[in-house]
């Protein structure tokens, strides 16, 4: 589904000096996701993985290289498929119109994608999908919680039926109980929908989870893709030391 | 809609819109409502004091004060009117096209206004008023050429930091075109954020044309303006100084009544104001 092949990005330093240097983010990074696969681009925190993400889903170019979806350019994808990829933030709070009411925020993005059912019936089922109380219908989202926030984020992001989502450490700034839930919803999706995913996080439990396969990033540089089931198997130093990095829980 | 019921519940902003419409009102009607003509000299009743054929007493050409403070409106708050609408409608479109399209288009907006900016405004009001002569016109084109380059950056800046939200870029990955994030996401949310600028700002052009009237710059003689008639009440200062206050106030209370309105429709335009959290 996802094809990405030798992509180099940097960016230029900010402020004013003649020897203008550019810093590289990302370093012929390649890899693959089959479609139905979720995958998890692993790494720390300057790593390049937002920045991959934001090539992924079209918001910026790359310097070098290509980024194809089933074959065709990513940009050219997008034309053709309008509403098939879609995302959920990190950041929930700045992902919703604070002026929207939740149930527009959730069928803001149906236009693009043709949808001629009835808006009432369908807001109503997507918010029974994701868990949400039906009369948080007409709140604002300061009026939510974040964990209920980002569950219609991820109403929102499915409201298309895309075939591609990007999780942008969609879990990452909840509360820990909130996080096992949300993650639990996504584990329910991913049963039910017929989807292609690529869950950008920086802490392996998460994603060991969810993904069916996990590709390491740091410095910008892919270091192992390696399937979650041989994770254990993982043969490159970085994915090692974040392995011995997972704290475990006696119970 | 909820913007206006919002400020329906706030008391002070609707006595401040209540006031502002009284006054736009009376300039409207002032050949009605003025018991006299306010340009017609009448030496007899020269610094006649108040009576019931002049409310507010007459100036030392026997011109009564309170038609020439009605008339007063229609230069004073009507120019600051059009001087504020052309201002903000130069710079929100120069300023969207700036923040939405970013690049070279917003690089050369950009510098232009660094020029423009770069002048004291004072000074460049009195230099192309001192190239095109003192006149009504000429103070209204002067306030534009030295306001649009503010408003542009501000408006530019306010489009810049809803084109940054998650929501902006959510709407970009599922395909909406640029025009309909503009007309959905980002301008409601800058039309709040000019309305209140525009509204605090109001207040400072009609200081900066009754100061400039009161200079001679301005406003011509006879044409009744609030700044002049304070100009004209100094001459008679010693022996009248009460002839100040009627213009003196009118300025104050229309200037403060912008400004109140304006932090109020700041509060009322911000979502989170006035509903509860959860």
């Amino acid at each position: 589904m996802l094809e990405v092949k030798s992509v180099y990005k940097s960016y230029s330093k900010t402020g004013i000096s003649f020897r203008r240097g550019r810093v590289p983010v990302l370093d012929d990074v390649s890899f693959q996701i089959n479609t139905g696969e979720w995958a998890a681009l692993v790494g720390e925190s300057g790593s390049g993985k937002s920045t991959l993400s934001r090539l992924v889903l079209g918001l910026e170019k790359a310097d070098s290289g290509s980024l194809l979806l089933e074959g065709k350019d990513a940009a050219v994808w997008m034309k053709e498929n309008r509403g098939q990829m879609s995302v959920v933030f990190q950041d929930y709070i700045t992902s919703a119109n604070p002026a929207f009411k939740v149930k527009d925020i959730i069928h803001e993005s149906w236009k693009t994608a043709g949808g001629n059912k009835s808006i009432h019936e369908t807001v109503e089922s997507l918010m029974r999908k994701v868990g949400l109380p039906l009369e948080i219908k007409n709140r604002y989202p300061h009026e939510l919680s974040g964990g209920q926030l980002q569950r219609v984020c991820i109403a929102r992001a499915i409201s298309t039926s895309p075939r591609f989502l990007v999780l942008d450490e969609a879990v990452s700034s909840l509360d820990v109980p909130v996080q096992a839930q949300i993650l639990q919803l996504l584990h329910q999706l991913k049963a039910e929908l017929d989807l292609t995913c690529l869950f950008i996080a920086h802490d392996l439990q998460t994603v060991a989870y969810l993904c069916d396969q996990i590709i390491f990033l740091n410095d910008g540089k892919i270091v192992e893709q390696i399937e979650t089931k041989y994770l254990a198997n993982a043969q490159s130093a970085y994915a090692k030391r974040l392995l011995e990095a997972v704290i475990r829980f006696k119970v | 809609m909820e913007v206006l019921s919002k400020l329906m519940k706030d008391r002070f902003a609707m006595i401040c819109i209540a006031f502002l419409v009284i006054v736009v009102l009376a300039g409207i009607f002032a050949p009605w409502i003025a018991p006299h003509s306010p340009i017609d000299v009448n030496v007899k009743e020269k610094l006649a004091g108040i009576s019931t054929s002049y409310p507010l007493g007459a100036d030392q050409l026997g011109r009564c004060i309170f038609s020439r403070l009605l008339y007063g409106v229609r230069t004073t708050v009507f120019i600051a009117f059009i001087t504020m609408a052309v201002t903000v409608l130069i710079g929100t479109v120069l300023g969207a096209i700036a923040g939405v399209f970013r690049g070279k288009i917003d690089e050369i907006i950009m510098r232009v206004c660094d020029i423009f900016m770069s002048f004291p405004s004072e000074v460049m009001i009195l230099a192309i008023i001192g190239m095109m002569g003192p006149g009504i016109t000429n103070i209204v084109i002067a306030s534009i050429i030295a306001k649009w380059a503010w408003y542009t950056r501000m408006i530019r800046s306010i489009v810049l930091k809803y084109t940054d939200k998650n929501y902006v870029q959510f709407a970009r990955v599922s395909g909406f075109s640029r025009w309909h994030i503009f007309k959905k996401h980002i301008m409601p949310n800058t039309a709040g954020e000019i309305a209140v600028l525009a509204t605090l700002d109001i207040g400072s052009v009609i200081l900066m044309i009754s100061a400039l009237s009161f200079l001679g710059l301005g406003v011509q003689a006879p044409t009744p303006e609030w700044g002049m008639m304070l100009n004209e009440a100094k001459n008679v200062m010693i022996i009248r100084p009460e002839l100040m206050l009627p213009p003196g106030i009118a300025i104050l209370f229309v200037v403060a009544a912008f400004n109140f309105l304006g932090d109020s429709l700041q509060g009322a335009f911000n979502v989170k104001h006035g509903t509860k959290r959860r």
